[in-house]
């Protein structure tokens, strides 16, 4: 585990010497940024919960396969994964340190965020239960997609296939719900309930259920289990 | 060991994913699977496919080695490890907990609720009819979507009416803001979007025995048979939509007791007095638990001011006019947009209420022990009773024999021995068919007589949902606080992380 935190800090470090961590993170607060004043002015509602328990909240299926897009794939290509291989760390640290640091990284990106609920604060009188159920959902959600892009950096060595198969991903986990209609019973339901856009909407009206922070917590698991998995079939190639 | 590279994914492979993306984008587009979308992906697919079989080499050798030794244990293994997380998701979606961190707690099914929609055996449909910019529509969507997580039986959609005239004909819907609930043949329509009327309507819909209500006859009363100007057939036929059966009951045909199936008595305004026997059998089933809708109007024949005081009401033999509040400058037509605090009420969606020729009615102080007397309809305080009718036109207000307003029209007793309920209200004509088909649903009328006997008639033991207001959290905002949340939430902010970026990329050079 203290090898797996010290792959993070390395992999931290680099996020913020990478100029794209600064561009990306600019370019999700643009739009987030638009979405929040227009909505805001439409509804004329102290919530946040139009903006992150809706489509805005597919600027992170574009945004954060970018940031895990290097995370494996850079290290497959340049050779240096044979440095950690080496070391005498295991799969699951290198891939649990590198998720560690994306998704730390994606928590900074998300603090220029909370001027929005500020904003709401300082004009009006927001509810801060929901605010807060809100975040949680929020990093949930992030921490599914940073879970699926690390997957799909594991899976090639080259970062721009590494970025659209993670968007692939996350698009297609995003869609599943959509699919739904197209069979019934309980197989509608097992799609509805795979889709991640089926667990982002309580959490923006207010409510925590366990149910979503399972799935969530599952999605990651799973992720990160076989990123492992393929680390160490692509290494003993 | 040799440096690790994979082989070249050739163009094949990237054209293939590419695909597959450009199809899940016209989906998210789109907002559903389309024939382009599944196109584009299946031919993505299809080209992956293609690459795997003309490229054996290469996926060859990316399963090859180590993996071809034991390759078997770790599938097994990842298969182990994903049955688990299934396992483990299935077990947290049968037994889960929900926190709702609002300040209203404006998702907490009361327990009662829970109660009624865990014992629905039969599917229930419901359609929405709202306009789709309308809020309520949102709120009630929150509060089905709530009720989903205690029954698997209840499905619901909202539809426009404009969008869906034939849907809105099939159910004889002709306003917004109603809610049609549908199981098997059964039909229950509500006009009331509060979570209380919501679930009473779906506790009387999944009740397999549907109440009756006798409507008592042999003294001119109003006839629910009747498609006269007068008749109360148009609102007969609501009640039986609303999953009520509707019979007509000659008191002087009673031997003993009352129909044991009797949920309620409707007395419309009956022209002529009861004979003592009659009356005996009314006041025995009134008295003990009984449950009666008594509608009296100016011209009424029978007023039992025995009866009537036990209740705590007295009626006034008066004319209530209403100067500003009426119906096209009808003095005599009063219209009633306020409400008193009330179940019944509360149910009308806030529309209007048009009353005919009405009298008034007060509710008497101190109330007789075990009853407790309501106000439900109440007129503006510019209304008073006139006493000394000559024409309405002429009416004018006299100090020393009228009554100023507000008068009270309606009026919600209950008495605490026996649960009996009484409901008076002082007009018979705001549900006559002549008024209910020409006004149809731009007023209350026909939905606060189905209220009264939905009060009426529901189980003593059923749902006290206090009504729970959702704070409107409204933000105003001048030209310039506009202009300043824009340009600081799209641009100025992200120029900060940007110029940090460029800080960090200058100092590393």
């Amino acid at each position: 585990m203290r090898n797996a935190f010290l792959i993070a800090r390395r992999e931290l470090e680099a996020y913020f010497i990478s100029p794209i961590a600064y561009v990306v993170t600019a370019a999700m607060l643009v739009v987030l940024g638009y979405f929040f004043s227009v909505i805001l002015f439409v509804t004329r509602q102290a919530s946040l919960r139009p903006l992150f328990g809706g489509s805005a909240l597919i600027v992170l299926l574009f945004v954060l396969p970018l940031l895990t897009m290097r995370l494996l794939a850079e290290e497959q290509r340049s050779g240096t994964i044979e440095l950690l291989v080496t070391a005498p760390v295991r799969d699951g640290e290198i891939v649990l340190g590198k998720y560690l640091a994306s998704l730390a990284f994606y928590l900074l990106m998300l603090m220029p965020t909370l001027y929005y609920p500020v904003v709401l604060e300082v004009f009006g009188r927001p509810d801060w239960g929901p605010i807060l159920t809100t975040y949680l959902g929020i990093i949930l959600l992030g921490g599914s997609l940073l879970g699926v892009g690390t997957l799909a950096s594991s899976l090639t060595s080259n970062q721009i296939v590494a970025a659209v198969l993670g968007v692939g991903m996350a698009l297609l986990l995003w869609l599943i719900p959509s699919l739904a209609g197209f069979v019934s019973g309980p197989l509608a339901d097992v799609l509805q309930y795979l889709g991640l856009s089926s667990h982002i909407a309580d959490f923006a009206k207010g409510i925590i259920d366990t149910r979503h922070v399972v799935y969530h917590l599952s999605i990651i698991a799973a992720s990160l289990f076989l990123a492992t998995r393929i680390l160490e079939i692509r290494r003993w190639r | 060991m040799r440096r690790l590279s994979a082989p070249p994914p050739s163009t094949a492979l990237y054209a293939g994913l590419l695909l597959v993306l450009a199809g899940l984008l016209t989906a998210l587009i789109q907002g559903r699977f389309s024939t382009i979308a599944l196109a584009l992906i299946g031919a993505g697919a299809l080209l992956c496919v293609l690459f795997i079989l003309l490229r054996p080499a290469a996926v060859r050798q990316a399963l090859r080695g180590r993996q071809a030794r034991y390759g078997g244990s770790a599938g097994l293994m990842t298969i182990a490890f994903l049955a688990i997380l299934v396992l483990i998701n299935f077990l947290a979606g049968r037994h889960s907990l929900r926190w709702d961190l609002t300040a209203e707690r404006a998702y907490s099914v009361s327990p009662q609720a829970i109660q009624i929609l865990k014992g629905i055996r039969e599917p229930i449909t419901i359609t929405g009819f709202f306009l789709t910019n309308d809020a309520r529509r949102e709120r009630l969507r929150d509060l089905l979507e709530e009720y989903r997580y205690y029954t698997d039986k209840l499905s619901f959609e909202f539809v426009d009416p404009e969008l869906k005239p034939a849907l809105a004909r099939k159910y004889g819907v002709t306003s917004y803001g109603v809610l049609v609930l549908e199981r098997g043949a059964k039909r229950t329509i509500t006009y009331a979007l509060d979570e209380q009327e919501l679930i009473s309507a779906i506790w009387r819909l999944s009740q397999d025995e549907p109440k009756t209500i006798y409507f008592i006859t042999g003294h001119g009363e109003r006839d629910p048979y009747s498609f006269e100007a007068d008749g109360y057939a148009t609102i007969r036929q609501t009640l039986e939509r609303n999953n009520y059966i509707v019979k007509t009951l000659n008191l002087a045909t009673i031997t003993d007791t009352l129909p044991a199936d009797a949920a309620a008595l409707v007395l419309a305004n009956p022209k002529v007095n009861f004979t003592q026997q009659e009356r005996e059998h009314f006041i025995d089933y009134l008295y003990h638990g009984g449950k009666v809708f008594w509608l009296i109007d100016t011209n009424a024949g029978m007023i039992d001011p025995y009866i009537l005081s036990d209740w705590d009401v007295r009626v006034r033999e008066d004319l209530v006019i209403e100067p500003r509040n009426a119906f096209f400058g009808e003095f005599a037509s009063p219209i009633i947009d306020r409400y008193p605090e009330h179940a019944i009420t509360n149910g009308l969606g806030g529309r209007s209420t048009l009353l005919l020729y009405a009298r008034s009615m007060e509710l008497l102080q101190p109330a007789p022990p075990n009853i407790t007397a309501k106000p439900i309809l109440q007129t503006s305080p510019d209304s008073w009773g006139e006493t000394k009718i000559t024409s309405d036109r002429m009416a004018q207000f006299d100090e020393k024999e009228d009554t100023r307003g507000p008068l009270v029209l309606g009026a919600a007793m209950e008495e605490s021995m026996y649960g009996g309920r009484l409901v008076v209200i002082t007009d018979a004509d705001f549900a006559a068919n002549s008024v209910l088909d020409s006004v149809k649903d731009a007023f209350a009328n026909e939905a606060l007589f189905v209220q009264a006997v939905n009060w009426l008639t529901e189980e003593q033991d059923m749902i006290a949902i206090s009504a729970r207001t959702i704070e409107e959290r409204p933000i105003i905002l001048t030209r310039p606080q506009m202009r300043l949340i824009l340009y600081s939430s799209t641009l100025l902010l992200p120029l900060v992380i940007l110029a940090a970026g460029a800080a960090v990329w200058w100092s590393n050079r």
